[in-house]
C-alpha cells in the first residue's frame, strides 16, 4: 500500500519545481565552485540536491519507500543551503530533507545511534551535551546579569558550554556601548535547532514552547543571539512552528555594527593581522548576513581582511551542519579540513568565524596547520581592550552537575 | 534536463563520469586541450581563459553543470554554433571505452606516439561515430578539443521584428556573412523587453577590430530587415543564459518535453506558423492545464534549429499526459514538414521507423560493437 507522506506533501510544489539542471552539483562560474560538500566526498547522485529531490519525488509518487540505507543517505545532508543559493528556481532542499527526517522519526525508522544520545541528553538535561544547568551559566558568574529585560541575550548551548568566552565578550562589549542585556542563565533550554535537524519535531517544539514561556515571563521584546543556529531558530522556525513570534531577533554582528556606527563603542587597539573570514552557513546563506561581520573586521585597526576563494553565498560549509558531524564524523572532519586549507591558501594568519559550531569544526584542523582561529566577537573585544576570562570549555570536563 | 539521456528501459544504470574531470594537457603548439570526459564545460573555459585561450564552442546552456562527454554523446547544440556549427567541428579526437572493455583512440591519436590533434586520419572518421551516439556504442572517456586565442572583445545585440518573415530574413543575412558568434530567435514567448512577432539576439566575439566591423555589418542587416533595436537586452540575455530557461519555466514545470531539429533557414516560417496555429487552436485547454511552451530558433552556421519545448508541472497528471500527446502530435507535424531531429533520446522509438534505412544501419553497427546490447539499451 502506498505510504502517506504528510510532511513531504507540504513541499510538493517545491519538489516539482526542480528543473534538474544540476547547478546544485557544480556551477563553475567565477572560480570553479563545487556546490555540495557531501556530494564531493561521497559522489552519488542522491548525495546532493538534485538527487535528494528525486528521492523525495519518488517517495511522494510511491515508487520507493524509506529503507535503512535511504535513511542514512537522508541524514547525510549538511543543510548548508549552498544548493538553494545556486538554484535557478530556488528549490529549498534543506527544508525537504528536514521534512523527510521528520517522517522518518514519526515512523520510528531512524536507527542512527549517534543521534540517540542527543535525544536522551536533550530529554534529560535540555541540552545536546548532557551537561548540567549550573555549567551552562558558568560564563556569567561574575557578570551579574538580570533575568528580566527587554533585550535578552540567548547564548545557546554551544556558546554556553563550549565557547563561553564569546558570551563574556559580548556582554562586556554591550556594556561598553551602554546596553544591558538579560539572560535566562540556568533556566535557558536548548533552542531546539538540533532536534529540528534530527527530525524530532515534537521535542524541538517542546523546547521552543518552554523557552517561549520564559521569554514572556521575562518581558522580552528582543532576542539577541551570537550563535547563527539559535538566530535561525528564532528568526525562521519559531514563527513557522509556534505560529507566533512576539519578539524581534537580532544577531550580535548587526548590533555591534550599529553601535560602531553610532560611536557608542570603538576599537582602541591595533591588531596587525592578515585575517580571512569564514561565513557560517546559517548566518550567511540562511540568514543573509554576509557584510556586517566583514565590516566589523575592516574597522579593527591593523586588520587586513582577505577573502577565501569561495566566500559569501559561495562559501564552503565547515562540515558540521545538519547533524552530519554526529552521523558522519570522518566525513565532517574532511570537509572542515578542506575549508581550513582554503583559508591557508589566502596566506592569512588568522581564520575568523562567528559560529561556535564552525569554531569547533575548525579548531583541531587549524591548529594542526598552524593557523590561528578566532571568534569575531572575541577579536572585537580584544580590539576594544576588553579583558575576559578564558574558561576551559565545559565540554572537556567530566561529570554532570 | 530535456530528456536526451533518460534511460529507456527499466532497471538501467546511469554512469556518472563527473569525477573524471582532470585537464590532462594543454597543447598550445597544436592548439588543443585534452580533458577527461566528466569535466564541465565551464571549468575547461575558466582554465583556458586564465591562460589566454578559449574554446570555439562554449558548451550547451547548462554548461556550468554539463559535462564535455555528456554533451558530445547527445551532440548538443552549443553556445557559438552560429560561427562554428555542430559540436563535432571542435573535436579533434576521442578516447572511447567499448562495451567489451577495449579502449580506442580516434584520429591522429590512434598512433600512440602522437597526440589527438586531427580527426581525419587513418581513413574513417571514427570520432564521428560516437558524436551524438547517446552512449549506445561506447563510453567517451577523454576528449581533445580545439582551442583559440582568447577574444579581445564581445558585443551583444537584440532586435524586435513586426513579422516573423522579417526576423528570418535578418537571421539569414547574418548567417550568410558569418557575422554572429551565437544567435537566438524568439517566436514564443517574446521576452517582455521586446515586442512584435519575433525577436533576435546575437553575440559577437573576437579581435576588437573584427567585432567592431561585424557589429556595423550586423546593424545594417538588421535595419534593412526592419528590426528595432532593444538596447541592453542582448547583453542581459547572454549573461543570464545559464538560468534564463529555468527561471522562465521552472515554476511552470519542470516537466519538460522537447522536439527540435534542423531545417534550412528560410523555411523556418513554414514550420513555425503551423506550430503557432496548433497552439492557438488549443489555447484554452493549454492555459487551463498550466502548460507553457516555447518556440525559438538557434543558428548553426548554414541551418537553423527549431526547438519546440513544452513545460508543465508533472504532479498534474492531466497536464503531463496532455503535453505527451502534444509532443507526438507536434513531432508528426514537424517531421512531416521536413525537420530532422538533432538529438533523439526518448524520441528515438518514434523516429526509428520514419527515416528509411538510417536506423537499420545504425543498429547493425551497434550489433558489432555491442552484441549484448548493454549500452543504452532501448534507444535503438
Amino acid at each position: 500500500m502506498k505510504r502517506e507522506h504528510f510532511e513531504l506533501e507540504r513541499y510538493r510544489e517545491e519538489i516539482y519545481h526542480c528543473f534538474r539542471c544540476g547547478f546544485c552539483r557544480e556551477l563553475v562560474l567565477g572560480g570553479a565552485y563545487r556546490i555540495c560538500p557531501i556530494r564531493e566526498e561521497l559522489g552519488f547522485e542522491t548525495t546532493y540536491a538534485r538527487g535528494r529531490i528525486g528521492v523525495a519525488r519518488a517517495l511522494l509518487e510511491g515508487r520507493i519507500e524509506y529503507s535503512d540505507s535511504l535513511v542514512e543517505r537522508i541524514y547525510s545532508c549538511l543543510g548548508c543551503y549552498n544548493c538553494k543559493a545556486h538554484c535557478p528556481t530556488k528549490v529549498d532542499t534543506p527544508s525537504v530533507v528536514r521534512s523527510q527526517r521528520r517522517e522518518i522519526d514519526q515512523e520510528g525508522l531512524r536507527k542512527l545511534k549517534a543521534l540517540d544520545e542527543i535525544d536522551s541528553n536533550i530529554e534529560t538535561y535540555k541540552n545536546p551535551y548532557g551537561l548540567g544547568k549550573k555549567m551552562r551559566n558558568r560564563w556569567a558568574e561574575d557578570l551579574d546579569l538580570p533575568k528580566r529585560g527587554e533585550i535578552l541575550y540567548f547564548p545557546g548551548c554551544a556558546t554556553s558550554y563550549d565557547r563561553p568566552e564569546i558570551a563574556q565578550c559580548l556582554v562586556k562589549i554591550l556594556r561598553k556601548g551602554g546596553i544591558e542585556v538579560a539572560c535566562l542563565g540556568e533556566e535557558e533550554w536548548c533552542c531546539g535547532i538540533p532536534q529540528i535537524w534530527n527530525g524530532r519535531f515534537q521535542s524541538a517544539k517542546a523546547l521552543m514552547e518552554e523557552n517561549g514561556r520564559r521569554f514572556e515571563e521575562a518581558a522580552v521584546k528582543m532576542i539577541l543571539t551570537s550563535c547563527p543556529d539559535c538566530y535561525n531558530l528564532f528568526h525562521h522556525h519559531y514563527q513557522q512552528i509556534l505560529g507566533k513570534q512576539p519578539f524581534k531577533v537580532i544577531h550580535i554582528t548587526e548590533l555591534l555594527l550599529q553601535l560602531l556606527d553610532e560611536g557608542k563603542v570603538r576599537f582602541q587597539r591595533e591588531i596587525k593581522k592578515r585575517v580571512t573570514y569564514h561565513d557560517p552557513c546559517r548566518l550567511g546563506r540562511e540568514a543573509g548576513i554576509f557584510e556586517p561581520p566583514r565590516e566589523i573586521l575592516r574597522r579593527i585597526p591593523g586588520i587586513e581582511l582577505v577573502e577565501m576563494r569561495r566566500n559569501r553565498e559561495h562559501a564552503w560549509c565547515c562540515g558540521g551542519g545538519g547533524v552530519v558531524n554526529l552521523v558522519y564524523p570522518k566525513l565532517s572532519i574532511k570537509i572542515a579540513k578542506d575549508r581550513v586549507q582554503e583559508a591557508i591558501e589566502t596566506a592569512a594568519e588568522m581564520l575568523i568565524t562567528c559560529c561556535p559550531l564552525c569554531y569547533r569544526q575548525f579548531y583541531n584542523r587549524a591548529w594542526e596547520r598552524g593557523l590561528k582561529l578566532m571568534e569575531l566577537i572575541v577579536l572585537a573585544a580584544a580590539a576594544m581592550g576588553i579583558e575576559y576570562q578564558l574558561k576551559e570549555p565545559v565540554r572537556e570536563t567530566s561529570g554532570k552537575d | 534536463m530535456c530528456g536526451a539521456p533518460i534511460p529507456l528501459v527499466d532497471s538501467s544504470i546511469m554512469m556518472d563520469l563527473t569525477r573524471m574531470r582532470r585537464i590532462l594537457s594543454l597543447n598550445e603548439d597544436s592548439m588543443s586541450i585534452l580533458v577527461e570526459a566528466g569535466i564541465t564545460w565551464t571549468e575547461v573555459i575558466e582554465y583556458l581563459e586564465k591562460r589566454g585561450w578559449e574554446l570555439g564552442l562554449e558548451g550547451p546552456w547548462s554548461a556550468p553543470s554539463a559535462t564535455v562527454g555528456g554533451a558530445i554523446a547527445v551532440a548538443a547544440i552549443c553556445m557559438g554554433a552560429a560561427r562554428y556549427g555542430g559540436l563535432g567541428s571542435q573535436i579533434l579526437g576521442l578516447e572511447v571505452i567499448l562495451p567489451d572493455g577495449e579502449m580506442i583512440r580516434t584520429g591522429a591519436g590512434a598512433n600512440p606516439a602522437n597526440l589527438m590533434i586531427a580527426r581525419d586520419c587513418n581513413g574513417i572518421d571514427m570520432a564521428g561515430l560516437f558524436i551524438g551516439s547517446h552512449g549506445t556504442l561506447g563510453v567517451i572517456s577523454e576528449v581533445s578539443l580545439k582551442i583559440y586565442p582568447l577574444r579581445e572583445m564581445e558585443d551583444y545585440f537584440a532586435f524586435s521584428f513586426s513579422s516573423l518573415n522579417d526576423a528570418v530574413e535578418a537571421l539569414h543575412g547574418l548567417a550568410k556573412y558569418r557575422i554572429p558568434y551565437d544567435m537566438r530567435m524568439f517566436v514564443h514567448p517574446i521576452p517582455e523587453e521586446m515586442d512584435g512577432k519575433a525577436g533576435l539576439v546575437f553575440m559577437l566575439k573576437g579581435r576588437k577590430t573584427e567585432v567592431q566591423e561585424l557589429g556595423r555589418m550586423g546593424l545594417d542587416i538588421m535595419r534593412a530587415a526592419r528590426g528595432r533595436e532593444v538596447p541592453g537586452f542582448g547583453k542581459t540575455y547572454y549573461q543570464g543564459r545559464f538560468t534564463t530557461r529555468a527561471e522562465a519555466f521552472g515554476k511552470a514545470g519542470p516537466g519538460w518535453l522537447e522536439v527540435a531539429g534542423f531545417i534550412p533557414i528560410k523555411r523556418y516560417p513554414e514550420i513555425a506558423v503551423p506550430i503557432l496555429d496548433y497552439f492557438a487552436a488549443r489555447k484554452r485547454e493549454i492555459e487551463r492545464l498550466g502548460i507553457k511552451w516555447s518556440l525559438g530558433g538557434l543558428l548553426e552556421t548554414n541551418a537553423v534549429n527549431i526547438p519546440m519545448a513544452l513545460f508543465c508541472n508533472e504532479s498534474n497528471s492531466e497536464a503531463w499526459e496532455k503535453i505527451i500527446d502534444c509532443l507526438w502530435e507536434l513531432s508528426d507535424l514537424m517531421f512531416g514538414l521536413g525537420v530532422s531531429p538533432y538529438w533523439i533520446g526518448h524520441l528515438s522509438p518514434y523516429w526509428k521507423g520514419k527515416i528509411g534505412n538510417f536506423y537499420q544501419v545504425y543498429e547493425r553497427i551497434k550489433k558489432v560493437l555491442d552484441p549484448h546490447g548493454i549500452l543504452n539499451a532501448g534507444l535503438l
